[in-house]
């Protein structure tokens, strides 16, 4: 990632080897249009080549802050199009800063795959209505106090449902916790 | 700056969404460092949140995108980073009188601080400079600099204004700092008979995001936003 801070086109393509599938495949989920999600993969490789801050790809935790890059422009990328205005969202800079629970991420397509299907099977104990919230709320990205309204609920609630969520998924990533 | 609602454990769903400003963040981990609850289902909530999307499938990227990114990418400017002017020396003056403010202020404030010897060992970083221009037809002359320093944790915003009217009873400038369509208050100052006023503020987060800065004229010092006009802005 020196190499990338140094303005170094080489190091740039290898990252984009590296995580052009992972941004690439992040916006296909959200987007379902591939028009879109080239040009997402588009601003994503300009953010890491703009960015003034370093960081490094062979630290952990980079998958997840190229994750959640991606995710925040993803969401900045639906909004535009629907008109909706921007959500004020966290952009972690200081990626190392952000990552207060030391989750490493996976870093190859293999443990990713493998994550992939654990999610996978703790999602069965989730509801038609809360696998709806997760949806709308992480792949979608409307806000919480948008989903309030849209369901004519206080945000609370809101908050309180996708926080139980979060723990019958935790509950049953029984592998991630032992690993 | 001014909270909505009080940073608690309720907030823990927008800390970990991400759905929260920079000034809500750093209240959150304000709370986490001394909420052991908080701190342990954060950290829960996170291995989730970043399995999350290893639910999509990953899929085969269109090879000619490759190109096409690269091409576009690299004719893309890096940021350039600010050369130091002569007036820089000025700026320093001022700065180091803020610090030299800030410290006594949070010196005084709590004896026997850790942080404000933390804060003394920390050099100052100058981060950004805003050149202030005129605003209001009302006052052609007003002009003005303001500079954000990063001293460790902490962010200083300095403003430095000329050329403004003098205030009459408690009418005073306020300085805001915009960022993501918000105002942030950073403060109230008033100028002496020459027009001339100086202003330091502290800004607890180690990232301070400022898309522009403007300062008004309030009819008092109490507002948390602005009512009065505009009279200085930096874009």
């Amino acid at each position: 990632m020196k190499l990338v801070m140094a303005k170094e086109p080489l190091a740039l393509e290898e990252l984009y080897d590296r995580y052009a599938k992972l941004v690439y495949s992040f916006a296909m989920k959200s987007m379902k249009d591939e028009q879109a999600a080239r040009e997402i993969v588009q601003l994503v490789f300009t953010r890491l080549w703009t960015t003034e801050r370093g960081y490094d790809a062979s630290k952990g935790g980079f998958v997840n802050w190229i994750i959640t890059i991606t995710r925040n422009m993803t969401i900045d990328y639906i909004r535009k199009n629907r008109k909706q205005q921007a959500v004020v969202r966290y952009e972690p800079k200081d990626w190392e800063q952000s990552l207060i629970s030391g989750d490493e991420g996976p870093e190859s397509v293999v443990s990713r795959k493998w994550m992939g299907e654990q999610i996978q099977q703790a999602y069965v104990h989730l509801s038609t209505n809360q696998i709806e919230l997760i949806e709308l709320m992480y792949w979608e990205g409307y806000s919480l106090s948008e989903i309030a309204t849209q369901k004519n609920e206080p945000v609370g609630t809101i908050k309180s449902r996708l926080h139980q969520c979060l723990k019958i998924l935790r509950k049953h990533l029984t592998a991630l916790r032992e690993g | 700056m001014k909270e909505q609602e009080p940073i608690d454990c309720g907030f823990i769903m927008n800390y970990l969404t991400g759905e929260s400003t920079e000034w809500e963040r750093a209240a959150f981990e304000r709370h986490l460092r001394t909420c052991a609850v908080c701190r342990e289902e954060l950290g829960e909530l996170q291995t989730v949140w970043h399995t999350l999307p290893f639910q999509m499938e990953e899929m085969e990227v269109p090879p000619d995108l490759k190109e096409q990114v690269m091409k576009a990418v690299t004719k893309t400017p890096k940021p350039k980073r600010r050369r130091p002017h002569r007036w820089m020396y000025g700026a320093a003056a001022v700065i180091v009188l803020g610090i030299l403010v800030g410290a006594w202020w949070s010196y005084s404030a709590a004896p026997a601080n850790q942080a404000a010897g933390q804060l003394l060992n920390k050099p100052a970083q100058l981060v950004k400079t805003y050149e202030l221009k005129a605003a209001d037809s009302s006052m052609p002359q007003a002009s003005g600099t303001a500079w954000v320093v990063q001293q460790g944790d902490v962010h200083n915003v300095v403003v430095n204004l000329s050329g403004l009217q003098t205030t009459q009873g408690d009418w005073t400038y306020q300085v805001w700092l915009n960022h993501n369509g918000k105002k942030y208050n950073c403060g109230t100052l008033r100028v002496n008979e020459k027009g001339s006023g100086v202003l330091s503020y502290d800004v607890h987060v180690k990232e301070l995001n400022i898309d522009s800065i403007g300062v008004t004229l309030e009819p008092d010092p109490n507002g948390s936003q602005p009512r009065g006009k505009k009279v200085l802005g930096s874009t």
